[in-house]
């Protein structure tokens, strides 16, 4: 070990200078070191470091990604708080520096329900049309199918709402990925470029943006596959195309009265139109990709459910036979508990009920006993069914020091409670599987100390989301 | 949401068959074998045929024409740059030969020997690429190893995993070999590096280190494991174990340290070894146990409390070393002016003359605090092993683990000491008093730090 | 004095400690909430990264039912890509893996059980495929990827009735990819290329990757083809080579278009190459070489596809298909009639009964041939090839006028279906005009 040596050099060398004089020299840089010691302890990374692995899921599994719903975000726009800024994701695992594009033949939507009937009482609708290729033929040439060609879209806004379709904003910009200077000359001009005003004083953006969602491997090892593995937490240098919406709350509240009816579910859905064959049949949009609550279809539905979750509306989700059962009974609560070495509590899970279909209340019967983000606290509202929907309690005070935990820590306005681009959902997600906050649960499962982060930070604006990541 | 891929045609039908080839009866399969000697450099080249592709090709004239046009062929096809000259490359040896293949087919092999001058005479970058019948499917495979010269640094194995194109490893977890390029640096000088990939933004200890580990993993896990590849992964093992020792933390150095501070016996560093061993495989079985035993155990946890306790050992045996270079300090004649006419001599005398037995012990609790914490490769080798039922084996890994660090720590500590021998002999002497309060108070300090930083993780 | 001096050295080592500390303690020069160094993200293109993806994942894992089903699919996109059935035992391999492990429900996991379907389909084994697509729809009638499987087995079983209302089914639930290209293969078959070629324009759209991207633009190159237009085609697959440069279907559509307009010395160059990696494509390659009067390099090729059946044969895989087709043209006549017969027996699909009805031609049993002629054109006949060998039927049974319209319909489908076949059309018209 050289630094020995370099010690006994170096300690000759000071001891040569040493006078009495210079004892205060000396306290002080023993200060400094001891001060410089405790905060390499503190901030120092953990002794150990794990193992790093690349994303859970094997990309090229993914398909039909541009109707893929990934991440759903609704929280009380922080700098705007009479607004509720909507984020919803599609199109995951943009690799940097790579175009991609929205499915023309398809539908995107934001529905937003504000009298707990499952029914969308707004619905916020994105189309999409190709428009040519505006950039050099250089940049083109290696262009490889249409997703991945670099082409411009655009989008018509509509709105749906008392019964009328109302068109928002018509030939919309899409915000390209950042493709560098050649390609996306001053991208931060052309993020500009995609916000745009909505009548009504909403704001909408449209376009490709630094993959939000961050995770817990450990958590999410044990959540989706009921897997141990070593802990890694990261976020993940991927893009994804956003649909982000910033709306006056009196606009989605009902009855326009967002103090008195404060409550909102929302979800995402996109639709293809279909085909006829051999001259019969219909051409319909049918749903092919539905999103509320983070996690949701995977954890809470069966595998073999899935896709035909992916199908049903919210208000057909009472009577349905597959959404409220397999609330109740979650067979990944099992696998969860068994791997995790810890009780999940017995079915029927009526907390999971309360959180994921009704929203906390004190006004139902589940175990929760807190007013949170039912419909049922909305004056206007009396009674509900049954629904999985994203609920926001648009009147939680914005806290000052938000907690990625969420309502598990106390931190009212964070997930269940609507989400925001810094909760952990899939951590929380696992918790409450395992019988939080109704129960005591297993809160020492996903060790909270250890940091969890967003790949690119989050900025203080609407949309929030972080510039595309590039490559290199 | 993981759907699966459902190819929309149906494709012609092709052999499913199992022949020799792991690419089935029309691959054609390359192996290249580098050799770099100081005055050249030695490609042999071995292309080894299915059926489909040994019927396609015509062989006109006779076998050895065939080999020869084949050769040349082929020799057109390879590139190899020294420093970014292309090399010239010459056959000096064909050969062409049929073997019986499936359904009373046959397939061919075709070896070709060339060579091309070089002067090893300083650090050379080569590059090699092989775009022989680029277009076919097949094993495509890359060796490189020097003979007098020593790579510094190689993109493709010393050793073909295939035998030179003979016993394909056939491994539901393994692709066919697909390496057509190969990037080199050589310089004079005997002995190999081992294989490295560029992994970006990872410091070169970091990078190796990781390969070592995914090495010995694949090794561990393999279908078959024969004794030189069981040899291979212990060895792996030893190494690891010592590349770990020599990375900092968990206050290994320290025993080093304080081993060089003073004048040690040969059963001291054995009881060292021993210990490091002893305790480190200890540590990672127990571990082992428990993870495999119980899945909601956090290992990491574990691990920091482990920390804790390396630390705090580490800390009391600084204590203990600081009160008793204290206690001597005191004592009369042994004083800072004293120590300028006795230097080296009377620091051996004075070393021996304090009770040996108790230091003894405080190296071998330092040991054990060293070999305390588990460390992780070690333990994701052994949970690999088990859960591939080599228990035993996996054990072995473990010990050759332990007594690599061991290793690293009795050679660091040897290489110390000399040093401080030597800069004892000159002006250093007048520090040579103070030796004892400096190693107690650098284990103390250390201590300290490991422990605070076992903390800072727990909470 | 001596009190300082004594704690000098302290205060040294304690400021050397702090320094060693912050440079050499593990990744302490790491900010906290830096993301630890990790390789970019995987291309999900990428498939032998993803390949290697799922293998390290199994190697920690070796009981994740999903990441085997996965690791399957994975192989068995790679045995298409390569053409190489290599893959074919790796992807049984994993799927029969996966199914060992347990499950929550007790059941085989769902993917797996779909796998080998898709893998019986691969192998020929159409039935197989169906009772297994017939399985997983049991256990997951909402897991679409089966219907898929279904559909294919359908089409190849002749079962075209079956096809459609699973087809019809799977648009219902899930229009997407696999649903396009399979509705486009059925409108195909009935002789519907306008429904064809907008259903596929639809695929090409929301392609998920090069390679299925390179899939519908091939298929759409074909249908060009089909249509009679080989300048069109020829685009198509240039844009599916554009995509995806290792598209073999393409590569030969392309040597094939490219000999119907002229373009010999290319053709040829684009079927040398081809059938060193695909063998798929040496009888079609033959003819063009016998065509064009290279009898010896025709006969070479032919070699190869014999080796190439005895190889399959050897192993127990017989294609009576493949190999019936073959001997009908350039080998034993009788033996087609058998090969193709024991092939009717298991499937009943107009591409079987075309060449079982060409193969009885040949060997001189044109009555029979005719009815199986007649069958090989029961959905609408739109296929040059099978108008051209109804003529040829019809014309060795004296029926002058019927076997001209079938001739006429051929060249007027695709005036390039074949080089030989539409050249002995043209003649026979010319002769009995």
């Amino acid at each position: 070990m050289p630094a020995g040596t370099a010690g006994y050099q170096r300690n000759e060398r000071q001891m040569r200078v040493t006078s009495a004089r210079s004892r205060w020299t000396w306290a002080a840089a023993g200060g400094a070191a001891i001060a410089m010691l405790t905060t390499t302890v503190l901030l120092g990374p953990s002794m150990r470091q794990g193992t790093a692995t690349s994303h859970w899921d094997a990309p090229a599994t993914t398909r039909d990604k541009q109707v893929d719903a990934t991440d759903l975000y609704a929280f009380t726009s922080p700098e705007r708080q009479d607004t509720v800024t909507i984020v919803a994701n599609y199109i995951p695992f943009q690799v940097p520096n790579k175009p991609y594009q929205f499915d023309t033949g398809a539908r995107y939507e934001v529905h937003i329900d504000n009298t707990g009937t499952g029914r969308a009482a707004v619905t916020y609708r994105w189309t999409f049309t190709t428009k040519g290729l505006p950039v050099p033929s250089l940049v083109r040439k290696h262009q490889a199918g249409p997703a991945d060609a670099l082409v411009e879209q655009s989008y018509t806004l509509t709105r749906l709402r008392d019964g009328k379709w109302e068109t928002l904003v018509r030939d919309g910009y899409v915000a390209p990925t950042d493709m560098g200077a050649l390609a996306t000359p001053d991208y931060p001009e052309l993020r500009r470029k995609a916000v745009r005003d909505l009548p009504g004083g909403g704001k909408v953006f449209t376009g490709t943006a630094a993959d939000p969602f961050y995770s817990d491997n450990h958590a999410v090892n044990l959540l989706r596959f009921g897997l141990p593995f070593f802990p890694v937490k990261t976020g993940v240098p991927l893009n994804v195309s956003s649909l982000a919406l910033q709306i006056p709350k009196s606009e989605l509240a009902l009855g326009g009265d967002p103090a008195a009816n404060p409550v909102i579910g929302v979800w995402t859905t996109a639709s293809r139109r279909s085909s006829g064959v051999l001259g019969s049949g219909q051409a319909g949009f049918k749903q092919v990709s539905r999103l509320g609550n983070p996690n949701f279809n995977e954890v809470i539905i069966p595998l073999k459910q899935r896709d035909r979750f992916n199908t049903l509306r919210p208000d057909g989700d009472e009577s349905g036979g597959l959404v409220v059962p397999s609330t109740l009974d979650p067979d990944q609560a099992k696998v969860v508990a068994k791997q995790a070495k810890v009780a999940a509590p017995p079915a029927p899970r009526k907390d999971l009920e309360e959180i994921y279909l009704t929203g906390l209340t004190t006004r139902g019967d589940g175990p929760i006993d807190r007013d949170l983000n039912s419909h049922l606290l909305n004056r206007d509202v009396s009674r509900i069914v049954k629904a999985e929907e994203l609920r926001l309690n648009m009147s939680t005070p914005v806290a000052a020091e938000p907690d990625k935990y969420g309502l598990l820590k106390g931190d009212e306005q964070g997930y269940p409670n609507g989400r925001r681009l810094v909760d952990d959902v899939v951590t929380v997600n696992l918790r409450m599987l395992l019988g939080e906050p109704a129960g005591p649960g297993a809160p020492g499962l996903i060790a909270e100390d250890n940091p969890a982060f967003l790949y690119k930070p989050i900025s203080g604006s609407f949309p929030y989301l972080a510039l595309p990541v590039t490559a290199g | 949401m993981i759907t699966p891929l459902v190819s929309p045609l149906v494709s012609p039908l092709v052999s499913a068959a199992l022949a020799a080839h792991p690419l089935g009866n029309f691959s054609v399969n390359h192996y290249d074998g580098l050799t770099i000697h100081r005055d050249r450099i030695e490609h042999v080249a071995i292309v080894d045929s299915a059926e489909i592709p040994t019927l396609q090709e015509t062989v006109r004239g006779s076998v050895d024409a065939h080999a020869r046009r084949a050769c040349a062929r082929l020799r057109d096809t390879v590139e190899g740059t020294v420093e970014g000259r292309p090399l010239a490359w010459r056959v000096t040896e064909t050969s062409f030969a049929y073997q019986a293949g499936a359904a009373g087919l046959r397939t061919s092999r075709l070896t070709c020997r060339l060579s091309a001058p070089l002067r090893v005479d300083r650090p050379l970058t080569l590059t090699f690429a092989n775009a022989h019948r680029a277009g076919t499917v097949g094993w495509r495979e890359i060796t490189a190893r020097g003979d007098g010269v020593r790579l510094s640094a190689s993109s493709v194995p010393a050793h073909s995993v295939s035998g030179e194109l003979r016993d394909y490893p056939a491994d539901l977890l393994r692709s066919p070999l697909d390496v057509r390029q190969a990037r080199v640096t050589v310089e004079p000088g005997t002995g190999d590096a081992g294989t490295s990939v560029t992994v970006p933004g990872v410091d070169i200890v970091t990078r190796y280190t990781a390969l070592l580990a995914d090495r010995l993993n694949t090794l561990v896990g393999a279908d078959r494991l024969t004794v030189p590849l069981g040899m291979l992964a212990l060895f792996l093992s030893l190494l690891l174990g010592a590349v770990h020792a020599a990375m900092p933390g968990h206050g290994k150095t320290v025993m080093a340290a304080y081993l060089a501070g003073r004048d040690r016996r040969l059963r001291d560093t054995v009881a060292v070894a021993a210990t490091v061993t002893a305790t480190h495989t200890a540590g990672v079985l127990v571990l082992g146990v428990l993870v495999t035993l119980t899945a909601s155990f956090t290992g990491e946890a574990v691990l920091s409390w482990l920390g804790v306790a390396s630390g705090l050992i580490i800390a009391l045996i600084g204590v203990g070393l600081l009160r008793s270079a204290r206690r001597r300090d005191s004592t009369p004649g042994h004083g800072h002016d004293h120590g300028h006419g006795h230097g080296h001599g009377h620091g051996h005398g004075h070393g021996h003359g304090h009770g040996h037995g108790r230091r003894s012990g405080g190296v071998v609790a330092l040991a054990v605090a060293g070999g305390l914490v588990p460390s992780p490769s070690a333990l994701v080798v052994l949970l690999g092993a088990v859960a591939l039922g080599r228990t035993v084996f996996g054990v072995m890994t473990v010990v050759c683990y332990g007594l690599g660090m061991a290793l690293t720590l009795l050679t660091a500590a040897l290489a110390l000491r000399k040093l401080g021998d030597l800069a004892l002999l000159g002006r250093l002497q007048r520090l040579r008093p103070y030796s004892a309060t400096m190693t107690a108070t650098l284990v103390l300090l250390v201590g300290t730090g490991v422990t605070l930083r076992a903390v800072a993780a727990l909470v | 004095m001596s009190s300082i001096r004594r704690s000098l050295p302290l205060l040294v080592c304690l400021l050397l400690g702090c320094v060693l500390l912050a440079l050499y303690a593990p990744g302490g020069a790491l900010r906290r909430d830096e993301p630890p160094p990790q390789q970019a993200g995987r291309s999900p293109y990428d498939l032998a990264g993803s390949i290697e993806d799922a293998q390290n994942r199994l190697r920690g894992h070796p009981d994740d039912a999903a990441a085997w089903a996965g690791l399957g699919f994975l192989y068995l996109e790679q045995a298409r890509r390569t053409a190489d059935g290599a893959y074919h035992a790796k992807a049984r391999g994993a799927f029969e893996r996966s199914m060992r492990l347990p499950t929550g429900d007790g059941e085989p996991y769902i993917d797996a059980v779909i796998g080998m379907g898709a893998l019986a389909n691969a192998g020929h084994d159409f039935a197989g495929a169906v009772r297994w697509a017939e399985r997983a729809r049991e256990a997951a009638p909402y897991r679409w990827p089966l219907y898929g499987v279904l559909i294919d087995a359908h089409l190849e079983l002749g079962q075209y009735q079956q096809a459609e209302s699973t087809l019809r089914h799977m648009l219902d639930g899930r229009p997407d990819f696999a649903s396009f290209t399979r509705a486009a293969r059925l409108e195909r078959v009935h002789g519907r290329p306008g429904p064809a070629r907008e259903l596929l324009h639809r695929a090409c759209e929301i392609a998920g990757d090069p390679a299925e991207y390179a899939f519908c633009q091939g298929q759409l190159g074909d249908l060009a083809w089909h249509t009679g237009d080989p300048r069109a085609a020829l685009t198509a697959y240039a844009e599916a080579l554009a995509a995806d440069p290792g598209h073999v279907p393409s590569q030969a559509g392309r040597a094939r278009a490219q000999a119907a307009l002229g373009h010999v010395h290319q053709a040829r160059r684009g079927y040398a190459s081809l059938v060193a990696r695909a063998p798929s494509f040496v009888v079609e390659y033959g003819e063009l070489l016998e065509h064009l009067g290279d009898r010896a390099g025709a006969r070479r090729q032919y070699a190869v596809f014999t080796a190439q059946h005895k190889l399959l044969a050897a192993a127990g895989n017989a294609d009576h298909l493949a190999m019936g087709t073959y001997e009908a043209d350039h080998g034993d006549p009788d033996t087609a009639v058998r090969h193709l017969r024991a092939e009717w027996k298991r499937r009943q699909s107009i591409e079987v009964a075309d060449a079982l009805g060409w193969a009885l031609h040949r060997a001189g049993r044109h009555a029979e041939a005719a009815t199986y002629a007649a069958r090989a054109e029961r959905l609408g006949g739109h296929h040059a090839l099978f108008a051209y060998h109804r003529g040829e039927i019809e014309q060795a049974l004296g029926h002058t006028a019927s076997a001209r319209a079938h001739l006429t319909r051929a060249l007027s489908l695709n005036p390039h279906f074949s080089p030989a076949g539409a050249a002995r059309a043209r003649e026979l018209l010319a002769a009995t005009a």
